[in-house]
């Protein structure tokens, strides 16, 4: 087990700064996930962890001990691969024992670590099946099985669940949960999947185009994105951005004028930051939109007019995207109804805003401080 | 019977006489040998198709005449070393050029292919010479390594396309496991490569085992002889005369160790020229 930190790391390939200059510490015994859309640098994050490729500057150090110039194996990872990367000549069990046998391990502590891994898996009755006989899920079970018999310091995995049905991927996520739990081990997990990252991660990283964009608890993440990046990558569907301009400040509401007849309510801490007419964004969750009857709930709710365009049914709830009847060519506001709505497109809609559930994001796209 | 029908007879029946026609082709030089191998000295020069009372002793002559027996063993020496150094080095060779990524190795890729280019008549002096210093000549080595000039592009060539193909996390997994690229080759690699080197092998191993050229310069004693030589330069009783029955039996005696080599690899070598995508 190990806390892991790394300084100012860069990764170059040829002329693309791929990693730039990141500062992270990942506590002993945490789930962190990396999550960020493709290319944004998470994988070979993880790789420079691994130790499968050199970083091009800053150190990474796992409990205070410098293992940037480190192989693999001197590091104690080990890996789970996207394609499990299982050895295809070789029995489940020998897969399992690879490892140990090429540290020399004695044949009895092998075969022990390796029942006990199986054990604790559930693939017992497989040790002596090739890779290519197990399912998808068995096959995925045995790569991770690989990686727990050599118990290291640290557990890598490389989207490990993208290969699998949606099904399988629900039921080994809360496997892999529960192996966190056994094992207390660090892990780090990436993947492009911010569902995974919600449910899995003790803490999540948001890296976008070679950065880090934010660290936190799944929670955090979501009440407080520190910037719009974060804050439309957390959240399914994603958030809803309106551009506007602040019409004015009210103690600790905001008016946000956004093309419409009425401007929108915000309500933040501390409001006399914020100048009329300065350009600023909007973020409501599609959650937090409702289309109440709009003569109901307080003076400062704000209500929002538009045309329904699409209805997307999911059965337990709806979503619905709105045309705003603005001139601006914004993105279409999606809203979530609950249970079986009679919505349809063309409809005239008006939804709901709150203004404790909207998020403000000035020019440079950073998050203005929520209240809660 | 409709047209359609008519056609489709009539289209079979041309594709199996095709298939006769290339059949007897290849297979009646082979035939002639064995039927002419069973030939007694005068009977060889009449024609005929079929034997009918075999005449055996060819066959236990040719033993008897000349170091036969020593001739074969040497031919299995030679092109066994050939097969196992020639894929022990390409196997090396395919790691580096398809795994590792280093300035040139297209350029040395085709610098190994630009090598087989050479007809073997042209290297033929300069390899004498090679062959002399190194004080291999009339020794059976000189042979194993002379060949390795036409058998290691191939070798490299095919191993490095399918060392290409093996799935790159494959080779991670043995990294982050604690594996050196040695081990990664021989314990990781070659068995998923077995198809491939049973074919390159195999054609490496014909190559050697027919080879004329090479074999006759660099060797001087009837003892030294691999088969091929051998059997050219088999010598009758007087000057003028040519023992056809002795050249026959001992040419079909030299096909049969081929034979047995492909048909116990059959089933390799198809799935080998066949097997691109590794899947674990």
């Amino acid at each position: 087990m190990a806390g892991i930190s790394m300084q100012t790391v860069d990764k170059r390939f040829g002329k693309t700064e791929v990693i730039q200059q990141v500062d992270l510490a990942i506590n002993d015994g945490e789930f962190a996930v990396f999550v960020g859309p493709s290319g944004c640098g998470k994988s070979t994050l993880l790789r420079l962890i691994a130790g499968l490729e050199e970083v091009s500057g800053g150190t990474i150090q796992f409990d205070n001990q410098d293992v940037t110039n480190l192989e693999p194996s001197e590091r104690g990872v080990a890996m789970v691969f996207q394609s499990y990367a299982l050895y295809p000549h070789m029995s489940v069990y020998d897969n399992m024992a690879f490892g140990l046998k090429l540290k020399k391990t004695d044949a009895k502590t092998i075969r022990e670590r390796v029942q006990e891994s199986a054990r604790i898996l559930q693939i017992e009755h497989l040790l002596d099946r090739k890779p290519k006989e197990l399912s998808g899920g068995q096959r995925q079970r045995v790569a991770i099985g690989r990686a727990i018999v050599r118990k290291p310091r640290v557990f890598l995995f490389d989207e490990p669940l993208s290969n699998l049905d949606a099904a399988l991927r629900v039921q080994m996520r809360l496997e892999l949960k529960r192996l966190h739990r056994e094992l207390g081990t660090t892990m780090i997990y990436v993947t492009h999947d911010q569902v995974e990252a919600m449910t899995l991660a003790d803490r999540i990283v948001v890296l976008n185009g070679g950065r880090v964009e934010q660290v936190g608890t799944p929670l955090e993440l979501y009440h407080h994105p520190a910037n719009l990046f974060v804050a439309g990558f957390i959240g399914s569907p994603k958030m809803n951005f309106i551009a506007g301009k602040i019409a004015g400040c009210n103690g600790n509401l905001v008016q946000v004028d956004i093309g419409t007849s009425h401007p929108i309510s915000a309500e933040v801490p501390e409001s006399s930051s914020l100048k009329p007419g300065v350009p600023i964004t909007i973020g409501v969750r599609p959650e937090h939109l409702s289309d109440a009857d709009p003569s109901e709930g307080s003076e400062q709710t704000s209500h929002v007019e538009g045309t329904v365009i699409a209805v997307e049914h999911l059965g337990s709830e709806a979503y619905i995207h709105l045309k705003l009847n603005t001139n601006a060519a914004d993105e279409p506001l999606v809203f979530k109804a609950i249970g079986d709505t009679g919505w349809e497109t063309g409809q005239q809609a008006t939804v709901t805003v709150e203004p404790g559930r909207c998020y403000l994001f000035d020019e440079s796209g950073n998050a203005v401080e929520r209240g809660h | 019977m409709n047209a359609k029908q008519m056609k489709k007879i009539i289209s079979r029946t041309a594709f199996y006489l095709l298939l006769a026609v290339i059949g007897l082709y290849t297979v009646f030089p082979f035939y002639w040998a064995i039927v002419s191998s069973l030939k007694t000295g005068s009977t060889l020069f009449e024609v005929e198709y079929w034997v009918s009372n075999p005449y055996w002793q060819n066959y236990v002559s040719v033993f008897q005449e000349q170091p036969f027996g020593r001739n074969i063993l040497n031919s299995l020496f030679v092109s066994v070393s050939t097969v196992a150094l020639s894929l022990a080095l390409a196997l090396a060779a395919a790691y580096a050029i398809g795994r590792i990524q280093f300035r040139g190795r297209m350029l040395l890729l085709f610098v190994i292919l630009g090598v087989s280019m050479f007809p073997q008549i042209a290297v033929l002096s300069g390899m004498f010479e090679l062959i002399n210093s190194l004080g291999l000549y009339n020794n059976l080595l000189a042979l194993s390594f002379s060949y390795l000039i036409f058998t290691l592009p191939f070798t490299v060539w095919v191993l490095t396309t399918f060392m290409r193909e093996l799935p790159k996390e494959l080779e991670e997994a043995a990294i982050v496991d604690g594996a050196t690229p040695f081990t990664i080759v021989t314990q990781v690699f070659m068995p998923l490569m077995g198809p491939a080197l049973v074919t390159t092998g195999l054609l490496a191993f014909i190559a050697a085992w027919n080879e004329f050229l090479f074999a006759l310069t660099f060797t001087l004693s009837s003892e030294m002889r691999t088969v091929p030589v051998a059997i050219a330069l088999t010598s009758g009783a007087s000057a003028h005369e040519l023992p056809w029955g002795n050249i026959m039996a001992a040419s079909v005696i030299v096909t049969v160790p081929l034979i047995i080599l492909v048909l116990v690899f059959q089933k390799r070598i198809v799935s080998g020229l066949t097997a691109g995508a590794v899947k674990g």
